[in-house]
């Protein structure tokens, strides 16, 4: 990218000096910069050589409103703007990436950027369900966030589940996984979990490493997706995060979904996991996760911490808005499959080099 | 479809609260006291709705002035007078 130094500089100066798009591996997957044109997906505003906005996006295929029928979306990541030119060059830059895609979604928008897409008439939810399962009580019982209590509110989400289930691990060679996405029904909102997308978002991540678990047939599996993080600060664990979660909704797709996540949590369990946690707005999916034990944290409440690089004990909740184009349909929350694994939610915390290794 | 100067300046006053602003041609954001951001959303979304157009990226992007504004009215069909 010819203009990296000036990128790097305006990302350590406006975000933080070891943010993790800081390493030029990281930028280079996030943004998707090709080699041989050194272009991004960005738009970036300039005041004669001095970068002074950005705003960084995510093309995807999604499905809005149908199973049969992929849409071109985008998720807005890193969009700022340096506060001396905060004079309407924000939501231009928001208008540049509108103009280019019918359905534009973000997750985790600053309070300046809530303004203007609740300003421009987005649907926004503060609150993107968590759910939790406690694999380690003694571990997790060193982990709590405040006022919270190991017998009331952790006890009951001790996982005491097992299986004889055993996942089909999917890598970068396997050609077979297909779904037939008509039997996928709760994801008519959200982005397509494709063979290509799963190549990206996962096989070439550049810092963490996922497995993608599955069980029934590759036309139409269920599947779970993860990895295990590594805490550091005042007490270091690891803790499973499980970043997809879908299946098919007929009794065999649900069957299989069940037996997945059992399997999925029996594993983390064996390898030392405090707990695990699943943020997902699909309210079949979540059903899914109740009926194996996981409970929903109360929104009000944060029970266990999200961020652990290094650990926060406190409240930290995941908004997620999107803009439509007019003649698009508009769903409630519930209906959608919107995950951490969306956007830029489950990003490295800083410069790979400075992370704790599991 | 024709407008008048005073049909944009109601716009203007309705955004910025001000009874009494009167816009001419050079008029740029410096003119005008809490012209921030914010109000500037407000204000293209506003001539957006009330003349029935949408502006491109580009297009706000060239609006520097008042001026600029009304020829860019102008090429989406709405002409302006002073």
């Amino acid at each position: 990218m010819r203009d990296w130094e000036v990128m790097r500089d305006f990302l350590s100066r406006n975000y933080r000096p070891d943010v993790a798009l800081c390493c030029r591996s990281v930028f280079e997957w996030q943004f998707m910069v090709q080699p041989d044109t050194g272009a991004a997906n960005m738009y970036c505003a300039w005041d004669g050589d001095r970068l002074i906005g950005i705003q960084g996006y995510i093309p995807v295929q999604i499905f809005w409103g149908a199973t049969d029928k992929p849409v071109s979306g985008a998720w807005t990541i890193n969009w700022y703007v340096e506060k001396d030119y905060r004079r309407g060059v924000g939501w231009l830059l928001m208008r540049k990436l509108q103009d280019a895609f019918p359905v534009v979604m973000g997750i985790e928008a600053s309070p300046d950027n809530q303004v203007i897409v609740n300003r421009l008439g987005w649907t926004f939810y503060p609150s993107l369900p968590r759910y939790l399962s406690v694999l380690d009580l003694e571990q997790a019982s060193q982990m709590l966030c405040p006022e919270v209590s190991v017998q009331a509110d952790l006890r009951p989400l001790l996982y005491a589940g097992e299986t004889l289930a055993r996942p089909h691990y999917l890598n970068e060679a396997s050609g077979d996984y297909n779904p037939d996405w008509r039997l996928y029904p709760p994801m008519s909102y959200g982005v397509i979990r494709s063979q290509s997308y799963f190549g990206w978002r996962y096989f070439a991540h550049p810092v963490f490493k996922y497995f993608i678990a599955t069980t029934g047939s590759l036309d139409r599996p269920a599947v779970c997706v993860y990895r295990i993080e590594q805490s550091s600060g005042d007490f270091r664990a690891k803790v499973g995060r499980i970043v997809d979660f879908f299946h098919p909704i007929d009794s065999e797709g649900s069957e299989n979904g069940k037996g997945l996540i059992h399997a999925v949590l029996n594993n983390l369990r064996e390898k030392g996991c405090a707990y695990a946690d699943c943020f997902c707005s699909s309210h079949t999916y979540a059903q899914t996760l109740l009926e194996a034990g996981w409970r929903m944290q109360p929104a009000s409440r944060q029970l266990l911490p999200v961020r652990l690089s290094p650990i926060e004990r406190k409240m930290f909740t995941y908004n997620i808005e999107w803009g439509v184009a007019k003649q698009l349909p508009v769903p409630i929350l519930e209906d959608t499959y919107f995950t951490k694994s969306d956007g830029d939610a489950d990003r490295a915390a800083m410069l790979p080099e400075l992370l704790e290794k599991s | 479809m024709q407008a008048t100067k005073q049909d944009v300046e109601q716009v203007f006053r309705m955004v910025f609260e001000h009874e009494d602003l009167e816009i001419f041609p050079q008029m740029t954001a410096n003119d005008v006291e809490n012209w921030d951001s914010f109000h500037h959303l407000n204000l293209i979304l506003a001539l957006e709705e009330r003349f029935d157009v949408r502006f491109s990226s580009e297009e706000i992007a060239g609006m520097e002035k008042v001026d600029d504004l009304f020829w860019i009215l102008g090429r989406h069909g709405v002409e302006v007078s002073w």
